[in-house]
């Protein structure tokens, strides 16, 4: 491949053609046939808590840029004795509950997304395992139905 | 006596502060152009409407500001309590006189419902500014007075923000004190792993000096809003 590049590109200036080179690598898919991946997940947080604190929740959006439908069924951290999909749901009195996320999971549109936030949607980390220092970050793996395992980073801060 | 020193020191604070609303209107920091328009509004609105209450008190009462929040009706005393504090000593709300009390019923293993309404009114409290938010005092009663010792409230809440004050009782103690600000509870059975839950009435009730119910807080409201109501509420 190197000499291939390297013959194509005679004659072209040895800067431009490692610049090149370079470009090509880093294109170049890490398994034959893997696109870029269909699920995306963006600035996923969890609130500093003091130590005592087991249970809290996990926060981020979530994209969908393939052409399929999928649904995010179910989570895991090494931080978490349980990681599990809930909901928060208010009555019109106000008064605040909480339930886990059906069997179904919950479903991410083809091209489309979703916000797990404060009051709705989010991954409860349930028998919480170590400090959520303002600043530390933590794994978390998830599980979609078409995407398989999706493993991110959760950022330990403030909205 | 009072009034007149009242009007004379209020005519110069008022022109400083229009100065100063002006120059947030006309001068915008390239921060201030980027935000979105719809909390820096909220924002001014509170600043505004602060200025008018603190300008005018008779004006004030007269023309009424429209609170964010849920304004209570008119005239409804805040039913006072005597519950636990810390090191075991007695809190009452009459404690609080001459200072807006902004009270919460809560509980520590709370995942993420007590946690957002506790970060907000922190902020909320840093939006006001250290002097007038010395002025206020959260309380967060415990909804689970079971689990909820005096210690690990404090510990708990002044993680959040080192005023902040949370307070016990007995069971029959908690569920009195409740039901007379209208807050629902009750146990759900939640997971091995979290232990049981509490479903309860998440809002934040704002009592002003006086000891008067003046507005709530429902679950969610923006802190820019929280912030302009409490701007209104609480004298500098």
């Amino acid at each position: 491949m190197m000499h291939l590049a390297v013959r194509l590109m005679a004659g072209v200036a040895r800067s431009a053609v490692l610049t090149l080179l370079s470009v090509a690598l880093v294109a170049v898919p890490l398994e034959p046939g893997a696109a870029a991946p269909a699920i995306e997940v963006e600035s996923g947080w969890s609130r500093p808590l003091p130590p005592a604190v087991k249970s809290t929740e996990f926060y981020m959006m979530i994209h969908n840029r393939g052409d399929q439908p999928d649904r995010l069924v179910g989570a895991d951290s090494s931080a978490c004795g349980m990681a599990r999909l809930y909901e928060v749901y208010a009555s019109p009195q106000g008064v605040m509950s909480m339930r886990p996320v059906s069997s179904q999971g919950i479903e991410l549109p083809a091209g489309g997304r979703v916000q797990l936030k404060p009051g709705g949607l989010h991954v409860m980390c349930m028998d919480r395992k170590r400090e959520f220092a303002r600043g530390g970050r933590v794994p978390l793996t998830l599980r979609f139905e078409r995407a398989g395992e999706v493993r991110v980073e959760v950022t330990i801060r403030e909205p | 006596m009072r009034a007149s020193c009242e009007a004379s020191s209020l005519s110069t604070s008022r022109s400083s502060r229009s100065n100063r609303v002006r120059a947030l209107l006309t001068e915008p920091t390239p921060r201030q152009e980027h935000r979105k328009r719809g909390a820096g509004t909220w924002l001014l609105v509170g600043i505004l409407a602060a200025g008018v209450a603190a300008s005018s008190p008779g004006l004030a009462a007269q023309r009424a500001h429209a609170f964010h929040g849920i304004a209570s009706a008119s005239s409804t005393r805040a039913a006072d309590f005597a519950l636990t504090g810390p090191a075991g000593k007695r809190v009452r709300l009459s404690d609080f006189q001459g200072k807006t009390v902004l009270l919460y019923f809560g509980y520590t293993s709370c995942p993420g419902i007590c946690p957002t309404t506790l970060a907000d009114v922190s902020q909320a409290l840093k939006t006001l500014g250290p002097a007038r938010a010395a002025n206020v005092q959260f309380i967060m009663v415990t909804v689970d007075p079971e689990r909820d010792t005096p210690d690990k409230l404090a510990t708990y809440l002044t993680y959040f923000n080192r005023s902040f004050l949370g307070v016990t009782g007995t069971a029959e103690e908690i569920a009195t004190v409740a039901a007379r600000y209208g807050i629902y509870y009750r146990r759900s059975e939640g997971t091995p792993e979290t232990g049981y839950l509490i479903d309860h009435t998440s809002m934040v009730i704002a009592i002003d000096g006086k000891g008067y119910v003046r507005v709530l807080f429902p679950h969610g409201t923006p802190v820019p809003d929280m912030a302009g109501d409490l701007a209104y509420l609480v004298p500098r």
